[in-house]
């Protein structure tokens, strides 16, 4: 079954590509893709949520010495930056190596449904 | 919060000032004409031909952020209160994170010119493309004024120009640059921009580390010594004093990057998705290394001048950058002082210059591809009467920004609208584009009424707050100065409430499939290349080479 889908509706039609089928075959790439952004968001809100919920509710606490003039709260900056350099880092990682191949997969096992006559609308 | 306002300051190095000044406007302005030439098609002009590398489409990125209130406004902030002025730019630099996680890669790949592009794949496209239009629209004249204040501002206390003069000046070039240059221009700007800028804080700040042996902890100490504020200088407080406020501030710079249109036009200048992720990869890269050198700055800033820093700085520390220069440089009167002095302003002119081109480009994008071309012509405008349409929504949205800066006088609080620019990016824009992108069942009902219900709550609920208020603090009807903590829910809510209202939708069911694929795989992208990609790996049957 071929669906002819407008890509901005009310606009004209640039290509044939049956979305639908290729959608079905998609799965693995969406569960892995959910599975790798869920992490690094779940460790992105925990740092991020924990560290604004302790600047409003634990002042003490934050304003606390390390060493001399470094407290808890400096640190706890550093390591929030850090720690966006990391996940940055991994996610582009995991995009140009897992992520990419399963992408391809579903490519190429889906190249029949891609009219080559419409290729570079 | 901060006030980008300032004191009249003297100024030693003043026509050293205006001289490195004018050398960074005329290389500027020559890149600009040369980027004119190459404008043949609505491609190159609003995405500069898709032809930016990741690597320059992150720099453009940190360019584009890295405003005058992220050099002198944090570095103020931070020699006046310690800790919580890095809050904004904490939260601003995380931002990037659920941005690369959530939007950067679906942007590109579903994407054309705009964000509302991105909407309209799926939904009913003239009501979303409105709606978005209006949005960007209001967000754009927020920051326009926000920066062109901050540029009279600046500029008279520094070099002396008067204060309608400085924004006029600034408000040429910057429409220059849009209405000649286009995407391309901009980036090169921002690009040379991000470049100065960093060059300027990291200099500054390697000086100040170089003066405490290169031990921070020896210049925090010192900091915290000369506060006068004990173990509350280290800690957060001293610039919200109401616990929800901070969490809201943070909240509002953490995800008004997801929801700033000119942030989000700027994935749509790279050719793939790879390079995409590779933007924002360069652009965390050089925000977080930028914010450090600004906190060495702030807190050196306090170590070295002490009080005196504060008759320099002004009462919101805003100049505290150029007089610091000044003293590390050799002091007024030397001429090493008087050279540091005059690179350091130049460099905040510089970044005033380039940082309202991004967003005026966004919100003449809106006008002129979503409003004008799609709805009023329907698709059936040319590419040349799309650029043109654009080139007079540019030149309108820019006088319009500078009768707003006029109006509103050198005395209004840049940050506050600086936070409702977030906030209101946060609100309006964030929530519909997630969910499109995400939720099979969203419809055109729950984008109009989540934009609208977002950018209403936002605008409300700041109008409302203390720092609007006409009567006392403690009478305004809305306790907290920065609204994003109530306006993001709302805005998400509107979504809800306005897709169970608006039930089945047939079209965007359907289409959700294709914004699914194409948005995880780039099918079908504006170039097309994953498409041939998947045809040659078909041929080859072997893993395909970079995109």
């Amino acid at each position: 079954m071929e669906n002819r889908v407008d890509t901005a509706r009310g606009e004209s039609a640039r290509s044939v590509i049956r979305w639908h089928e290729i959608a079905q075959s998609f799965a693995r790439l969406e569960s892995l893709r959910r599975r790798i952004t869920l992490t690094l968001l779940g460790v992105f809100t925990v740092c991020f949520g924990a560290f604004l919920i302790c600047c409003g509710y634990a002042r003490p606490f934050m304003s606390r010495s390390v060493d001399g003039g470094l407290t808890v709260a400096y640190t706890w900056l550093l390591a929030l930056t850090v720690l966006a350099w990391v996940l940055v880092w991994t996610y582009l990682r995991l995009s140009d190596g897992p992520l990419r191949r399963v992408a391809d997969d579903v490519l190429r096992l889906n190249a029949s449904h891609v009219d080559p006559d419409e290729d570079d609308a | 919060m901060t006030r980008l306002v300032i004191v009249a300051a003297s100024t030693p190095a003043r026509g050293l000032t205006i001289g490195v000044f004018l050398a960074v406007l005329a290389v500027t302005l020559g890149i600009t004409f040369w980027a004119a030439r190459g404008i043949r098609s609505a491609t190159d002009f609003w995405s500069a031909g898709r032809g930016i590398s990741g690597a320059q489409n992150g720099m453009a990125i940190a360019g584009e952020f890295l405003s005058a209130a992220a050099f002198l406004g944090v570095s103020g902030l931070m020699f006046l209160s310690g800790f919580d002025g890095y809050l904004t730019g904490i939260s601003a630099l995380l931002s990037f994170v659920p941005l690369l996680l959530l939007l950067a890669e679906r942007m590109r790949n579903a994407g054309r010119y705009t964000m509302a592009d991105v909407l309209g794949l799926r939904l009913a496209a003239g009501r979303v493309r409105v709606a978005s239009a209006i949005s960007t629209m209001c967000i754009a004249a927020l920051y326009v004024v926000a920066q062109s204040v901050a540029a009279g501002s600046l500029i008279e206390a520094l070099v002396g120009i008067p204060y309608w003069a400085s924004v006029l000046i600034t408000a040429t070039a910057m429409l220059t640059y849009v209405v000649l240059g286009g995407m391309l221009a901009t980036t090169w700007v921002q690009i040379i921009k991000a470049m100065l800028l960093m060059l300027g804080v990291a200099t500054m700040a390697i000086w100040v580390l170089a003066k405490f042996g290169f031990d921070p902890i020896r210049l925090l100490n010192r900091a915290a010594e000369r506060s006068g504020q004990g173990a509350a200088y280290g800690g957060p407080g001293l610039v919200f004093p109401n616990r929800v406020d901070e969490i809201s501030t943070g909240l509002a710079f953490a995800l008004g990057t997801l929801g700033l249109p000119h942030i989000l036009m700027r994935f749509l200048t790279v050719p793939d998705a790879r390079s995409a992720r590779r933007s924002i990869g360069w652009a965390v890269g050089l925000i977080g290394v930028f914010y450090v050198f600004v906190a060495v700055i702030g807190l050196g800033g306090r170590a070295i001048l002490g009080d005196e820093g504060l008759k320099l700085g002004g009462k919101s520390g805003n100049l505290l950058a150029p007089y610091l220069a000044q003293h590390l440089g050799g002091g007024p009167g030397s001429t090493g002082g008087d050279v540091f002095f005059a690179v350091i302003s130049a460099v905040a002119f510089t970044t005033i210059l380039a940082v309202v081109a991004g967003v005026v480009l966004a919100a003449a994008g809106a006008a002129a591809h979503d409003v004008y071309g799609s709805v009023i012509r329907k698709g059936q405008s040319t590419e040349r009467q799309e650029i043109n349409a654009g080139r007079v929504a540019v030149l309108i949205i820019g006088a319009v920004g500078v009768v707003l800066a006029l109006a509103a006088g050198k005395t209004f609080n840049v940050q506050l609208l600086t936070g409702l620019t977030f906030s209101v990016a946060a609100s309006a824009n964030f929530p519909p584009l997630l969910l499109s992108l995400t939720w099979r069942r969203f419809n055109t009902l729950g984008a109009v009424v989540g934009i609208a219900s977002g950018l209403l709550a936002a605008i409300v609920l700041i109008v409302l707050s203390p720092q609007v208020w006409s009567g006392p603090d403690s009478a305004a009807p809305f306790p907290l100065t920065n609204p994003a903590i109530a306006s993001i829910p709302i805005g998400f809510l509107g979504c809800l409430i306005g897709t169970l209202l608006g039930g089945r939708e047939e079209g965007a069911l359907e289409s959700f499939d294709e914004v699914r694929v194409r948005a995880a795989t780039g099918l079908d992208a504006e170039g097309a290349r994953p498409q041939r990609r998947a045809q040659d790996a078909e041929r080859r049957r072997e893993p395909v080479a970079a995109g």
